[in-house]
């Protein structure tokens, strides 16, 4: 959701933000406030994180909650707002005959708001060393037993759209856990052929070529070759003899040439800044 | 004249085809090569050195093809393959849909344009 999320994989001020109200007050109660939340199905519009007055300052067209929230529903979830009622409706039913993507995804349709929730409330259930919770779970009775820090990263593009929750328990008992959110292209999606940004995007916090130093509190590193050179596929309507022809490849190939170099990504490229972004409610 | 389908040129064009893609794509049937099937009442499409062959190609995914797993799925694939004989060597041009095929395969693509840092900087903020 940074707008232009150049990169493959990203974090960027948005999930920067989600991290940060996860981990508000530095309290699991805070945060296992935020689990009961989730777990009620309270409307996503309700739901802490995009309202973050740290954001204001984002992406083109993106300066206010309302627009966040919007780009939320009708981009990542697919949702329209109904003028009449004042409310988000939920997508069509699937049709085969005309198939339509949910929101701003490129060819897959899917119930995302459902895959983005069950993942947060996962996510936080593991970082609070709580069991899954049931419907037969009695909420007050939930005693969190640890409070991991929980980190959210968006990988883009995948086939269709995915949650992972992963974590790592060290010896001492200290752990965290990971949110992987995979989601298909998006429409106006692209990706850069070189990691190495140029003037202005290479003086954005906290960019950086060839990153030494790894004493910040956060920090996302790309390494790649310096260059993605596309070659063309072999065009198969060349006149040649009979027999004398061979299957295309899908698209072209690609070449990665250059030296290998290792960037910090700026923040609205996907990158994080050296200490996070607050969540100022 | 005869049907395109009885004409020896058919016979050049199915075995230029299944000289190459046979490996992956093994035929269904002994008549899996076909001349397309509203076609085959018409006469000939040439102008007597240049002739056109639409054909559809009944298979099933067996083998090597780009490196995928070998789907056992069976497919159509559908040509139309020009043979060229103005020269001295008969020449063939071949309008494969492969879209077709990638689609019957399943398989998708990242719909994410790798591009330039100057081509993005000129795209509009999305």
């Amino acid at each position: 959701m940074s707008g232009g999320m150049p990169y493959q994989l990203e974090k960027g001020p948005y999930f920067s933000v989600t991290e940060s109200m996860l981990n508000l007050g530095s309290t699991p109660e805070q945060r296992l406030a935020v689990l009961k939340l989730m777990v009620a199905r309270t409307p996503a519009d309700d739901l802490p994180s995009l309202e973050s007055t740290s954001l204001d300052a984002g992406p083109q067209g993106m300066s206010t909650a309302d627009r966040r929230r919007d780009h939320m529903n009708e981009h990542w979830f697919g949702k329209t707002f109904n003028q009449r009622s004042g409310r988000w409706e939920d997508q069509p039913a699937f049709n085969t005959g005309n198939p339509r993507s949910t929101g701003y995804w490129h060819q897959w349709y899917g119930n995302a708001e459902a895959i983005v929730g069950e993942t947060f409330i996962r996510a936080v259930e593991v970082s609070l060393g709580l069991d899954h919770i049931t419907p037969t779970t009695d909420l007050d009775t939930l005693v969190p037993t640890r409070f991991w820090p929980i980190e959210v990263f968006w990988r883009c593009p995948a086939p269709w759209m995915e949650g992972w929750v992963t974590w790592r328990r060290e010896t001492d008992g200290t752990g965290h856990v990971t949110v992987h959110l995979h989601t298909p292209g998006h429409r106006g999606s692209v990706l850069l052929l070189s990691p190495v940004r140029s003037a202005p995007d290479n003086a954005r916090p906290d960019y950086l070529d060839n990153p030494t130093r790894s004493d910040m509190a956060r920090g996302m590193w790309v390494i790649a070759h310096l260059e993605q050179k596309q070659h063309p596929f072999y065009a198969v309507t060349n006149p040649s003899p009979p027999g004398q022809w061979r299957l295309p490849t899908f698209g072209p190939f690609v070449e990665s040439r250059g030296p290998i170099v290792t960037v910090q990504p700026n923040e609205p490229d996907g990158g994080v800044l050296a200490n996070g972004r607050p969540y100022t409610p | 004249m005869p049907a395109i389908h009885e004409h020896e040129t058919f016979e050049v064009v199915r075995k230029d085809f299944e000289s190459v893609a046979r490996e992956a794509f093994e035929p269904s049937d002994d008549e899996a090569f076909a001349v397309v099937e509203d076609l085959r009442g018409e006469e000939m499409l040439t102008n007597g050195n240049v002739t056109v062959v639409p054909w559809v190609y009944r298979c099933r995914h067996v083998g090597d093809f780009n490196g995928l797993f070998p789907t056992q799925r069976e497919l159509q694939i559908d040509g139309v393959t020009i043979v060229d004989d103005r020269g001295g060597e008969t020449l063939l041009r071949r309008y494969i849909d492969w879209g077709g095929v990638i689609a019957q395969l399943g398989l998708d693509v990242s719909w994410r344009l790798p591009v330039t840092e100057d081509e993005y900087r000129r795209a509009p903020d999305s």
